[in-house]
């Protein structure tokens, strides 16, 4: 079977800074692909570009063999595309449940549809997706009054609770305590085991070793290496990109 | 009598202009500072199409309202890239253009010497004017309480509160801003109309940008996102100034009080208490 994500030589320039230049691999369906690299070396810009935030200079993105960089950004994100953020974004004046229900409606809500249309109650579905994390709290709580761990997990829900083929999680362990790591490595596991596909930025290197199927490892936006953790631990360049500077 | 019936009915017209402008910055985030000119168009509509044309009630209404509706849809696709305080700018000089248009446009808006504008004899009467006014006022209210409790009012929140968050869910940001800025727009453009009818006149100074310091005053204090906070603080705003005409102010003071005393009373709200009376969202 092909490969469900497959990129080929994606560059992207920032005036004179090549964020990221030939970038070319492939992720595998239900499988954990991290992206690693050092700050600055083009994993945000990769994901931005994969998700049609920004427009890439050149290259291709394939999802199940099909070309989907001519669609705009919201469109794919309906369509296939689940993603959270490395700065943890978050509605500030609304409830987790309102957070939940974004996330889960499929219907494009117009207007009119929704004048009309009676109140739903589907606090099963949104306690059953924030179940997937763990997030136990009063679903009326507003997004401004949740801990910074609460809103990694609230966006990571959301994330898991919107239709998708692939999950795009941007550092979702960055700055977060030894517990709430563990806590979310687990869960990553857990989606896995579910048939998830996910695509992981982690700069911390152990973090990814124990959770990975595949590593891609950016440097100065260029691919150094691909493999396997096996493969990447016992590979020079990698260490050198890391401990070098 | 007289007085205190014309002054319910300005109250009512005043909180209908204010609840739609909160919609557009208190409920989706969208600085619109060219709202008082939607209400200009509806205003001159009305009088050109009824006084001068003299179309039915009805259909001149409804006019207004398109109108305003459009060209709000044109001002919202040619700042489609602007944020912030860029939008602020873009949609301020888009007040000027519109205030300039109806200023120097002298064969169709009369220019500086104004329009009369005739009443329909069913409301001519300053009692039957008031009670439609009440009717109307009740009817936006509902639709607009109506809308931003509803799952659009959701989404309305959600790109006010981070737009590209609401993108990454699949929301089509851009789509909804334009449906609540022209929503918005038309309900201004009808209650332009009704105000034209009130005031039997229209001239563009009664649209200069003094009138958005009225409605953005209201807002602030009321609270952003708070329908309820806007009706309430449509009555102190008001009824404020009313206050000042039993106080004797040296005539070149009682003049411009009203503006004087309205951006004293919002510096203080935005220093003291910035959420307003029911405000459930922060200026940022
Ligand atoms: N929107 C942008 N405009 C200009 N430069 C950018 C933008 N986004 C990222 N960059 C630059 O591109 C490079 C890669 O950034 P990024 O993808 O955020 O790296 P990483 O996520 O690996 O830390 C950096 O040099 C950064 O300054
Ligand atoms: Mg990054």
């Amino acid at each position: 079977m092909a490969p469900i994500l497959q990129v080929a030589k994606l560059a992207k320039r920032f005036g004179g800074n090549q964020a990221l230049a030939q970038v070319s691999f492939s992720a595998e369906k239900s499988e954990i692909t991290a992206i690693i690299g050092p700050n600055g070396s083009g994993k945000s810009t990769l994901f931005n570009l994969l998700a049609s935030t920004l427009v890439k200079d050149s290259g291709t993105i394939l999802i199940d063999a099909k070309t989907v960089t001519d669609k705009s950004d919201h469109i794919l994100a309906k369509e296939m595309l689940s993603r959270t953020f490395q700065d943890t974004r978050i509605f500030t004046y609304l409830t987790i449940r309102q957070h939940m229900e974004l996330a889960l409606s499929t219907k494009d809500q117009s207007l009119i549809k929704s004048f009309f249309a009676r109140q739903e109650n589907n606090d099963d579905a949104i306690n059953n997706a924030l179940n997937w994390v763990g997030l136990e709290h009063d679903l009326n709580e507003m997004g401004a009054n949740l801990s910074y761990g609460q809103t990694k997990l609230l966006t990571l829900a959301m994330a898991i609770a919107k239709n998708h083929k692939i999950l795009l999680l941007d550092e979702p362990v960055a700055g977060v305590n030894p517990k709430l790591r563990k806590k979310i490595a687990k869960i990553l596991q857990k989606l896995r085991s579910a048939g998830e596909t996910i695509l992981l930025i982690e700069h911390d290197m152990d973090f990814v070793l124990s959770l990975a199927d595949k590593i891609i490892v950016l440097d100065l936006g260029k691919v150094i290496m691909e493999g396997t953790p096996k493969q990447i631990l016992a590979s020079k360049n990698v260490l050198k990109a890391y401990l070098g500077r | 009598m007289y007085y205190v019936l014309s002054l319910l009915t300005q109250i009512g017209i005043y909180a209908v202009i204010a609840l739609s402008f909160n919609l557009a910055l208190g409920f989706t985030g969208i600085i619109n500072l060219s709202h008082i000119s939607f209400l200009a168009l509806g205003a001159y509509t009305t009088a050109i199409l009824y006084t001068q044309f003299g179309m039915s009630f009805g259909v001149v209404m409804v006019l207004s309202g398109l109108l305003s509706g459009c060209v709000a849809l044109f001002l919202i696709y040619a700042c489609r890239k602007l944020r912030g305080d860029y939008l602020a700018l873009g949609t301020l000089s888009f007040h000027f253009v519109i205030y300039s248009f109806i200023r120097n446009l002298e064969t169709i808006t009369g220019g500086t010497r104004g329009l009369i504008v005739d009443r329909p004899a069913f409301i001519n009467d300053g009692i039957n004017f008031f009670i439609m006014v009440v009717g109307l006022a009740v009817v936006f209210t509902f639709i607009l309480a109506r809308i931003v409790r509803s799952p659009f009012g959701t989404l309305l929140g959600a790109v006010r509160d981070d737009e590209k968050l609401a993108r990454a869910l699949g929301k089509d940001s851009q789509l909804l801003k334009v449906k609540a800025i022209v929503i918005s727009a038309f309900i201004t453009g009808v209650m332009g109309g009704v105000l034209a009818f009130f005031l039997r006149y229209v001239h563009p100074d009664f649209f200069f940008l003094y009138e958005l310091v009225t409605i953005l005053t209201i807002v602030i204090i009321g609270g952003l996102a708070s329908l309820r906070g806007t009706l309430i603080a449509t009555f102190i705003v008001l009824l404020i100034p009313e206050i000042l005409r039993f106080v004797a102010l040296p005539s070149s003071i009682i003049g411009p009080s009203r503006q004087i005393l309205y951006s004293i009373i919002l510096l203080l709200i935005l220093l003291i208490h910035s959420r307003g009376i029911l405000g459930k969202v922060d200026l940022h």
